[in-house]
């Protein structure tokens, strides 16, 4: 039996449900500049992915669709039927896989700054990632963490909202950190991404290093009712350019909800 | 006597430098990260002098003379030698005594490598010092294995001559500490209509071997399989030399991936013993 994981929750009980799944390294945490603003429309459930903010690693094994099954025995809990997914990045490549194992319950999906696959040199440098956490913690880590995650000139001038996230990533556990750095070595999504049958938004930072914008581009022209987008921003697109995210997610999302309001 | 203060090999490439983010930003970056930290861990032994092996890609050889092995034996080297490689040409300080003892050390100990009072570097061995941040810091004596023009030496032979080279090292009384850097891509093709192929098998149990450290199934399998990992693969020979310098300790591997986009298998890593 999968456990529930923690969550935030936020907005009226009656509104349109979203659920939101951070990148690796964070936790619901991640998306307080987004509460707000969305909670005046929507039921926010911003989930803690295992091993992240206040929910305990799975058992073993840890893989993408177990990360999935935990999401939906979540909301089962919570017995929210339908939902809007908005992922990003490690929570972009759950949300895919969400997409397609559970159709009738994703009424609508965001995927943010996340890839699909990771390539061989990818997935050595995932598998590297995990173990220099295990020997290190992500306390070495950390620096060239918000070098990836930021522009320099982001870093320079909202150094408060960087040590913030500095915070959040150095709050979280080793093992659950290195859970997701595994999966992510192991990630390939490629052949799920034209079964996706829900109306998506993908959306990418046009700065990002970590993920290219080709990639997001691609993902886009495979998944059959899709469109792309780009804010301002490195990789952590809902930070860097927080105002942009909100309302560019929160306007697909209404607009998305309007027109299957009747289903 | 001088003591071997550590000794790492990595891949070397110069699309490391010229198309840094061809794999990838994140990819290279992570890389990038591992050079850094081999330069600050070399930075940090403070070694007197830094012994270089590399191959020359016949910028200082051509047909008409190719030695089999060169040491260098100036007192500065200049490098990059290709103009189209995107790293600064600057002068490097030389390390001759020590190039000059390895160098009658090894006769006597029955090798016969050439020499050179005039090598210029190529991204052999500037592109990894680059990466590495180590340029110019530490006097070099460079190293020069003939690894692109058949016939090749063995690869038996490359880890003997580093034994020999290990030895002279220890005897050299000048000096108190001696990092090594070897530098060479694992599987890669130059050149060819393979190129950008990486025989990821052939690497897996190369560096298998390397770190499990026993000389006889590392040479044969080098010298048996090194055609399957394409031409360029013949640069494995720098990493034997280094091998033997250890007397064949285990290799600790710190990061391996297969970089297409860089046409190389790109290793790098630190000897556990000197």
């Amino acid at each position: 039996m999968t456990e529930p994981l923690a969550t935030r929750i936020a907005g009226p009980e009656d509104a349109p449900a979203v659920v939101l799944l951070h990148a690796i390294a964070t936790s619901s945490e991640l998306w307080e500049p987004q509460m707000a603003t969305w909670a005046e429309r929507f039921r926010v459930v911003a989930v803690d992915l295992p091993g992240h903010g206040a929910s305990p690693l799975t058992q073993e094994p840890h893989s993408l669709d177990a990360y999935a099954r935990s999401v939906l025995a979540t909301m089962d809990a919570l017995n929210l039927e339908r939902w809007a997914l908005v992922g990003l990045s490690f929570g972009s490549s759950i949300s895919q896989r969400l997409a397609v194992q559970a159709p009738e319950r994703v009424r609508a999906l965001v995927l943010a700054a996340g890839v699909a696959y990771s390539p061989p040199p990818a997935q050595e440098m995932w598998r590297g990632r995990a173990a220099s956490a295990i020997a290190n913690g992500l306390g070495d880590q950390v620096e060239a963490i918000l070098e990836r995650w930021f522009t320099p000139e982001f870093r320079a001038s909202m150094p408060a909202t960087v040590e913030r996230i500095r915070r959040l990533v150095l709050s979280t556990s080793t093992e659950g950190y290195v859970a997701a750095a595994e999966i992510i070595s192991t990630l390939d999504n490629r052949s799920l991404l034209a079964r996706i049958a829900c109306p998506a938004l993908v959306l990418a930072g046009d700065r990002d290093k970590a993920v290219p914008l080709e990639a997001l581009k691609q993902i886009a022209e495979t998944i059959p009712q899709s469109r792309f987008s780009s804010v301002p921003a490195a990789h952590l697109v809902n930070i860097e350019a927080a105002a942009d995210f909100t309302e560019q997610v929160g306007d697909f999302l209404a607009e998305t909800f309007k027109s299957s309001s009747h289903v | 006597m001088a003591e071997i203060a550590g000794v790492f090999a990595v891949s070397h490439t110069p699309v490391m430098t010229n198309l840094p983010e061809a794999p990838g930003a994140e990819v290279s970056g992570f890389i990038y990260e591992q050079f850094r930290r081999i330069g600050a861990e070399i930075e940090a032994l403070s070694p007197d002098a830094l012994l270089l092996i590399s191959d020359d890609h016949l910028h200082n050889f051509f047909l008409g003379n190719m030695p089999a092995f060169c040491i260098g034996l100036a007192d500065s080297y200049e490098g990059p030698v290709e103009g189209w490689l995107k790293v600064e040409r600057r002068r490097m300080p030389g390390a001759r005594p020590l190039a000059a003892h390895i160098l009658q050390h090894c006769f006597d100990a029955g090798f016969d490598p050439s020499f050179s009072l005039d090598l210029t570097l190529d991204h052999g061995m500037v592109t990894p010092l680059e990466l590495s941040g180590l340029a110019g810091k530490i006097p070099a004596a460079p190293l020069l294995v003939n690894c692109v023009q058949p016939p090749l030496p063995r690869m038996n032979r490359c880890i003997a001559l580093g034994q020999a080279i290990g030895d002279a090292i220890r005897s050299f009384g000048e000096l108190g500490r001696v990092a090594v850097l070897a530098t060479g891509g694992i599987s890669h093709d130059v050149g060819t209509p393979r190129m950008g192929f990486v025989n990821t098998e052939f690497d897996h149990e190369f560096l298998r071997l390397l770190q499990d450290g026993a000389p006889e199934p590392l040479a044969a399998f080098s010298e048996a399989q090194v055609d399957t990992a394409g031409n360029g693969a013949e640069e494995i020979r720098n990493w034997l030399v280094a091998h033997g310098i250890t007397g064949c300790s285990p290799f600790d591997l710190y990061h391996y991936a297969p970089v297409s986009e860089w046409y190389t298998g790109i290793a790098l890593g630190k000897w556990t013993a000197a």
